[in-house]
C-alpha cells in the first residue's frame, strides 16, 4: 500500500530543512492517499482528506504522555517518513507536549503542559504511551502508584489530570492499551492499561510498537469526519484491526497448501513457506501489518521470516507465549507442561485403567460366567 | 479346543434403541472421529505436506473444511439429541443423565458391580453409570462446540449475519477463558480428555457385553439387547 507513495528514501538533512520550510504538494497528496487507503476509503476521498487537513482551522492539539514503557512507540512515530516527522509535528498535528522530543525541560515543560491543557480544554487529544503501575511500593512513605513518578506526580495522577479534559484519549502501543510487558505475570508493579487505570473508554492503537500509519490515520479520520473510527469490542479501530494478519498474509497460500517451515533455515524457510509450525500467531492476531507493513512498507516480521508474536492482542506476552509454539503451556500448581503432555497423560491413565479392569475381570471370570460355574460344580 | 456352552440363563430380546437414537450415535461417532483426526492435523500439521508449488494444493484448507463440516454434523446431531432428551416418543432420557440422588445411587451400584460382578438391575436404555458418563461427554462436546465456534469465527468476514450470530452467542467464552489462545488451549485439552472418556466408554460397553452376556454392545447397531427371564 505504501508503494503508492513516491518512495521511502531517507531524506537528506537538506531535504529535511526544505520540508520544514514547507511541505511540497506531491508529498502531501501521497500522504492523503496513504491515509485514504489505510482507512479503507475510496480514492475519491483523497481530495476531501487534503481539504480537511489543510483547512483544519487549527491543527489538533496533542498532548503525548509517557508512562511505564520503553518509548518504542515514540521511536516508531518519529521514524515514519510518510507522513514524515516534520509533517506530523509541524503541519498536521500540534504536538504541544511530548516528554521525549520537546526542547523544553523542567519547569518550562510543566508550564507547556499546563498551557496546552488550559488553552485547549476539552479539545486536545491525549495520546498515552505506556502502562500505569497501581501497586504501592514497599517503604514507609510510599503511596499508591509510586513506581512511576513524573514531575512529582504519580503516573495515575498525571493520567487522570490530563485525560479528564481531553476530547479523546488515544492509547498507542500495547502497554497503554492493555498493560504490555510490565502487566504480565507476576506483574510486581500492578501495571494496567490506561483504560483500566482512569476508568474512561479509550481508543487503542496497540502494537509493539504501534504502526504510526494507524495512529495518524485515526487522527485524520477525526479531522475528516469529526469523530473517531468505528472500533471493535476492545476499542481498536476496525480499519486497522478488523482483520487478522493471517487473512492477508503473503504466506497464506502455503498455509492452505500444507507447506510449513519446520525449523529456521530449512528448505521451507528458504522457499518462504508458512510459519504456522514455528508458532506464528498471525491466525489469532488482528492487525493490518500484512497490508501496510512497518517503517514505510519496508518489512514486517512475517516478511522477514519470523512468525508473528501477536503484539496487538491483550496480554500477548503471557497469552501468546511460547512465541515459538502454537499453544500456551498448561500451568498446574508446581508444573508447567505442554497441552499434549497433559493430554497423553490423561489418555494413558484411561487406557491403563481400562486394561487393569480387563485383567481383573479375566481373573474373576468364574464369578460371572455361568458356563464356568457349572463346570466347577 | 473346548466349545463354549451356551449360558443356561433364559433371555428375551428387548427393543432399547430406536432408529433415530442409533443414527445420532453413529453421526456423533463419525463426526467426532473426523474431528479428532483433522483437528490433530490443524493443531500440529504432520505427515502430509504440500509438494512443489502452492497454487493448486489445498491440503490444510481441505482438512479445515472437513473439520468444519464434521463440526456442523456434530452440532446438529447434538441439538437433536438435546431435543429428544425431553421430547422423544420412544424414551425421554434427560432424567437419567442428571446427577440426581437416584441416579447417583444407581451409578454407585453399577460401579460396584464392575468389581463384585453382582448383576445390577436391568436398564432398558442405559444404566445410570453410563448416563453420568454420557452427560460428562456431552458437556465436553458442548464446550468443544462453544470454543470451536469462537475459533471458527476468527476466519469469517465481519459484518455478516453468520459471524454476527456466532459473536453474539459465543463471545462470552473468550472473555471467560481470557483470550483466543486460551480458547485454543481449552479446545485442544478438552479433546484429549474426550479421547480418554471415549476409551472408558468403549471399554465399558465391551466389558459389559462379555460379563453379562446380554448383547449390550449390539443394541447400538440393531436396537435390541437381551434381558434375563426370571
Amino acid at each position: 500500500m505504501c508503494q503508492l507513495s513516491s518512495g521511502f528514501s531517507p531524506k537528506s538533512s537538506e531535504e529535511r530543512v526544505k520540508a520544514l520550510a514547507g511541505l511540497d504538494r506531491r508529498d502531501f497528496l501521497s500522504f492523503c492517499s496513504i491515509m485514504a487507503a489505510t482507512l479503507g476509503l475510496s480514492p475519491s476521498f483523497i481530495p476531501k482528506i487534503a481539504e480537511a487537513v489543510e483547512k483544519a482551522a487549527r491543527r489538533p492539539s496533542v498532548i503525548w504522555l509517557h508512562f511505564a514503557e520503553c518509548s518504542g512507540d515514540s521511536e516508531a512515530f518519529i521514524r515514519s517518513s510518510y507522513p514524515s516527522t516534520e509533517e506530523l509535528i509541524l503541519n498536521i498535528l500540534s504536538i504541544d507536549y511530548h516528554e521525549t522530543i520537546m526542547a523544553a525541560s523542567g519547569e518550562a515543560a510543566e508550564a507547556a503542559l499546563q498551557k496546552a491543557m488550559t488553552e485547549n480544554k476539552g479539545k486536545y487529544i491525549a495520546v498515552c504511551e505506556g502502562a500505569i503501575p497501581l501497586a504501592t511500593p514497599p517503604g514507609p512513605n510510599a503511596k499508591k502508584g509510586d513506581y512511576l513518578t513524573i514531575g512529582g506526580k504519580t503516573g495515575l495522577e498525571l493520567a487522570k489530570e490530563v485525560c479528564a479534559d481531553a476530547a479523546a484519549v488515544m492509547c498507542v502501543g500495547n502497554c497503554a492499551s492493555f498493560g504490555g510487558v510490565q502487566a504480565q505475570r507476576p506483574n510486581p508493579t500492578g501495571a494496567v492499561g490506561i483504560e483500566e487505570a482512569i476508568g474512561k473508554p479509550t481508543l487503542k492503537i496497540p502494537g509493539c510498537p504501534h504502526n504510526p500509519v494507524n495512529s495518524v490515520a485515526t487522527i485524520v479520520n477525526f479531522l475528516l469526519l469529526g469523530s473517531f473510527p468505528k472500533t471493535d469490542n476492545l476499542g481498536r479501530p476496525l480499519f486497522a484491526y478488523g482483520k487478522r494478519i493471517h487473512d492477508h498474509c503473503p504466506r497464506r497460500a502455503h498455509f492452505d497448501a500444507g507447506q510449513f517451515v519446520e525449523e529456521f533455515g530449512d528448505e521451507g524457510a528458504k522457499n518462504g513457506w508458512c510459519l504456522y509450525k514455528m508458532g506464528c500467531k498471525g491466525p489469532e492476531t488482528y492487525h493490518n501489518c500484512s497490508m501496510v507493513e512497518y517503517n514505510d512498507g519496508t518489512s514486517w516480521p512475517v516478511k522477514a521470516g519470523h512468525g508473528c508474536i501477536g503484539c496487538s492482542e491483550p496480554n500477548f506476552w503471557d497469552n501468546m507465549s511460547p512465541f515459538y509454539g502454537r499453544l500456551p503451556n498448561v500451568i498446574l500448581p508446581g508444573v508447567e507442561a505442554t497441552a499434549d503432555k497433559v493430554g497423553f497423560t490423561l489418555v494413558g491413565a484411561a487406557a491403563v485403567g481400562a486394561a487393569a479392569h480387563g485383567v481383573y475381570t479375566f481373573m474373576n471370570r468364574k464369578k460371572f460366567d455361568p458356563t464356568l460355574k457349572d463346570k466347577e460344580e | 479346543m473346548a466349545v463354549r456352552e451356551i449360558s443356561p440363563q433364559k433371555k428375551v430380546l428387548v427393543y432399547t434403541r430406536n432408529f433415530t437414537n442409533r443414527l445420532i450415535h453413529w453421526a456423533t461417532f463419525f463426526s467426532v472421529l473426523v474431528l479428532m483426526i483433522t483437528g490433530y492435523y490443524i493443531g500440529e500439521p504432520t505427515a502430509v505436506y504440500g509438494q512443489g508449488e502452492a497454487y493448486n494444493q489445498f491440503i490444510m484448507a481441505d482438512i479445515r473444511y472437513y473439520h468444519f463440516l464434521a463440526a456442523m454434523v456434530l452440532d446438529v446431531s447434538l441439538m437433536i439429541w438435546f431435543y429428544l432428551a425431553f421430547m422423544s416418543l420412544h424414551h425421554r432420557y434427560w432424567k437419567e443423565m442428571l446427577p440426581l440422588p437416584g441416579t447417583i445411587k444407581g451409578a454407585a451400584e453399577v460401579a460396584k458391580s464392575y468389581l463384585t460382578f453382582k448383576k445390577p438391575p436391568f436398564y432398558a436404555h442405559f444404566d445410570p453409570f453410563d448416563g453420568l458418563l454420557f452427560m460428562v461427554l456431552i458437556l465436553f462436546m458442548v464446550m468443544q462446540m462453544l470454543t470451536g465456534f469462537q475459533l471458527y469465527v476468527q476466519a469469517l468476514p465481519a459484518d455478516y449475519w453468520w459471524s454476527e450470530l456466532i459473536h453474539v452467542t459465543t463471545d462470552w467464552v473468550s472473555a471467560l477463558l481470557g483470550g483466543s489462545q486460551h480458547v485454543r488451549l481449552v479446545h485442544h485439552i478438552m479433546q484429549w480428555i474426550m479421547v480418554a472418556g471415549i476409551i472408558i466408554h468403549v471399554y465399558l460397553q465391551i466389558a459389559k457385553t462379555i460379563i453379562w452376556q446380554d448383547g449390550h454392545i449390539g443394541q447400538i447397531v440393531g436396537g435390541y439387547k437381551f434381558r434375563d427371564v426370571e
